[in-house]
C-alpha cells in the first residue's frame, strides 16, 4: 500500500470516527440545503421564463399584425405620389421588420440577462459536486457500515433528500435555457 | 404495352443488389432500426442486481467505442441509468441501482416495463458475493470484527452478500408474479476472474442452491413458455477486488486469461443480441 493511500485512509477514517457520523450527516444536510436554495430560486426563474416566452411570442405576432395594418394605411392606393410596387414592398418590409426586430431583441436580451443575476455557475457546480460526493459516501456507509437502526434512518432520510435535490439540479440546469445562457459560459 | 424482358429484369436486380451492397452498413442499420421502432416499439432491458456487482460496467459493453477493459474505481449509481442500443435494435438498457435502500424507489420502473410486456429480457447480475464497495478500509465494514484479517473478513462478507443476492431475486420474482408476457431472464454470474478456480462449486451453488430453487419454482408457477432462464458466467473487467485505498481483498485467479475473459463476454453479448432479435421477428 502506498503512502498516499495510507494518508487518505487516515483522513477518511478521521472524518468518520472522531468527527463522528453525525457530523458527516450534518455536512450532507448543510450542502443539500444550499443546493436546494439554488434550485428553488432557479426553478422560480425558469417558471417565469416559461410564462414570458408565450407572452413575448404573442406580443411579436400582435406587433406584426399592427405593422401590417399600419403599412396598408400609410400607403393609400390613391396617393398623390405614385409608389412603384418595389417601393411599396420595401417600405412595407421596413415597417414590418423594424418594430418586430426591436421587440424581439428587447425580449431575448431580457431573457439572457435574467440568469446573470443568478449566482455563478462555478459556485453551484461546486456545491452540486460536493453534494454528490457526500451522497455517495453517505450511501456507502449506510449500506456497508452503519448497524444502528436510528442512525440508518437518519442517513436514509438525508440520502433520499440529497438524491431528490440533485435530480432537481440536473433537471433545472440541464435545460436548454440555462445551458445556452450567458451564465453557463462564465 | 409493357414488354417483359427477363434479361432486363436480371440486369435490374443485379444493379439493385450492387447498389444495396454499396450502401453504408450504418445506413442499412438505421433503416432497420427505424423499421423495428415503428413496427415493434422500443425494447427495454432492465439490468438488476445488488450494488457493486458490475451492472453499470455490463451496460457499457453494449455501447460501441467505449473501452471497458480498463477497470475503473467503483462508483455507485444513485439513479436509474439509461443506455440506448446503437445498432439495428431499438433498445434501451435500464440499470437500476442496487443499494438496498434505493431499491423501493428505483426498481419500480424496470418492473413496470417487464409487467407491461416491453421487456423481452431481464438481466440479473450476481457476483458470488464479490461485490465492490467504496470504503477506505475493510476495517470500516460492518462485517469486520477486531482481529480479523482480510480472509476472515471476506468469508463473512461473501456470505452476507450471497444472501443479499438471493433476497433480491426473491423480491424481484415476487414483484413480477402476475407476469403474463414472455420474458427471458439471464443471470450473469459476474467477476468470473475472482472465482474461476472454484467454477464448478459456484455453478452448483447457484443452480442447485436457493437461487436455482427460486428460479425453478417461479418457472413452474408462471409456466415455461412465459419464463425462461439462463446462467451466464463472465467477467466484465479483469481486476482484483480491493478497497479504495488499495487493500487487496480477493485477487484474480491463476489461469483466467484474456481469451477466457473475451470468450465469455462475446457469448453473453451474442446471446443478448439473439434474444432481442428473436423478439423483433
Amino acid at each position: 500500500m502506498n503512502t498516499d493511500g495510507n494518508d487518505r485512509d487516515k483522513h477518511r477514517s478521521f472524518l468518520i470516527k472522531s468527527s463522528s457520523r453525525e457530523r458527516f450527516a450534518s455536512l450532507l444536510a448543510e450542502y443539500t440545503g444550499r443546493l436546494r436554495v439554488i434550485c428553488e430560486s432557479a426553478d422560480r426563474r425558469l417558471q417565469l421564463v416559461r410564462v414570458l416566452y408565450p407572452i413575448g411570442a404573442l406580443i411579436a405576432i400582435c406587433s406584426l399584425i399592427a405593422a401590417a395594418g399600419f403599412t396598408v394605411r400609410l400607403i393609400p392606393e390613391k396617393s398623390p405620389v405614385s409608389f412603384s410596387i418595389n417601393d411599396r414592398l420595401l417600405n412595407g418590409l421596413a415597417i414590418l421588420v423594424i418594430p418586430n426586430a426591436i421587440t424581439a431583441g428587447l425580449f431575448f436580451s431580457l431573457l439572457r440577462v435574467v440568469p446573470l443575476k443568478f449566482g455563478s455557475r462555478i459556485q453551484r457546480a461546486q456545491i452540486a459536486a460536493a453534494v454528490e460526493m457526500l451522497l455517495k459516501t453517505a450511501s456507502q456507509y449506510n449500506e456497508h457500515r452503519i448497524t444502528s437502526p436510528m442512525l440508518q434512518l437518519e442517513y436514509d432520510l438525508r440520502v433520499s433528500e440529497a438524491e431528490v435535490v440533485l435530480a432537481e439540479y440536473r433537471r433545472i440546469f440541464g435545460s436548454t435555457y440555462f445551458k445556452n445562457s450567458h451564465d453557463e459560459s462564465r | 404495352m409493357a414488354w417483359i424482358d427477363p434479361s432486363a429484369a436480371i440486369k435490374g436486380v443485379s444493379l439493385a443488389k450492387s447498389a444495396i451492397d454499396a450502401t453504408s452498413p450504418s445506413v442499412l442499420s438505421f433503416v432497420r432500426r427505424s423499421a423495428n421502432l415503428i413496427l415493434k416499439g422500443r425494447l427495454i432491458v432492465p439490468v438488476l442486481g445488488a450494488g457493486g456487482t458490475g451492472k453499470t460496467t455490463i451496460s457499457k459493453l453494449f455501447v460501441p467505442n467505449v473501452k471497458t477493459d480498463i477497470p475503473k474505481p467503483y462508483s455507485e449509481s444513485w439513479h436509474v441509468e439509461d443506455v440506448y442500443l446503437k445498432n439495428h435494435i431499438p433498445g434501451r438498457i435500464l440499470v437500476a441501482p442496487g443499494q438496498v435502500k434505493r431499491i423501493p424507489r428505483t426498481w419500480s420502473e424496470p418492473i413496470r416495463a417487464v409487467l407491461n410486456g416491453k421487456s423481452p429480457l431481464v438481466i440479473n447480475v450476481v457476483a458470488n458475493g464479490y461485490h465492490s464497495f467504496d470504503l477506505p478500509s475493510f476495517r470500516e465494514h460492518k462485517c469486520f470484527h477486531p482481529g480479523d484479517d482480510p480472509d476472515d473478513f471476506m468469508e463473512k462478507y461473501l456470505r452476507l452478500r450471497l444472501e443479499l443476492e438471493t433476497r433480491l431475486l426473491k423480491q424481484f420474482l415476487a414483484s413480477i408474479r402476475s407476469l403474463c408476457f414472455p420474458i427471458h431472464m439471464i443471470t450473469v454470474v459476474n467477476k468470473q476472474d475472482l472465482w474461476w478456480n472454484r467454477g464448478r462449486k459456484v455453478r452448483t451453488e447457484y443452480s442447485e442452491g436457493e437461487y436455482g430453487r427460486l428460479i425453478r419454482r417461479f418457472s413452474r408457477t408462471v409456466g415455461a413458455t412465459i419464463f425462461q432462464h439462463d446462467f451466464m458466467p463472465m467477467s466484465s473487467v479483469m481486476s482484483n477486488l480491493q478497497t479504495t485505498t488499495g487493500e487487496l481483498l480477493a485477487e484474480m485467479n491463476h489461469g483466467y486469461d484474456y481469451f477466457a475473459h473475451q470468450l465469455h463476454r462475446d457469448v453473453f453479448l451474442s446471446r443478448v443480441q439473439g434474444i432481442l432479435e428473436e423478439r423483433l421477428k
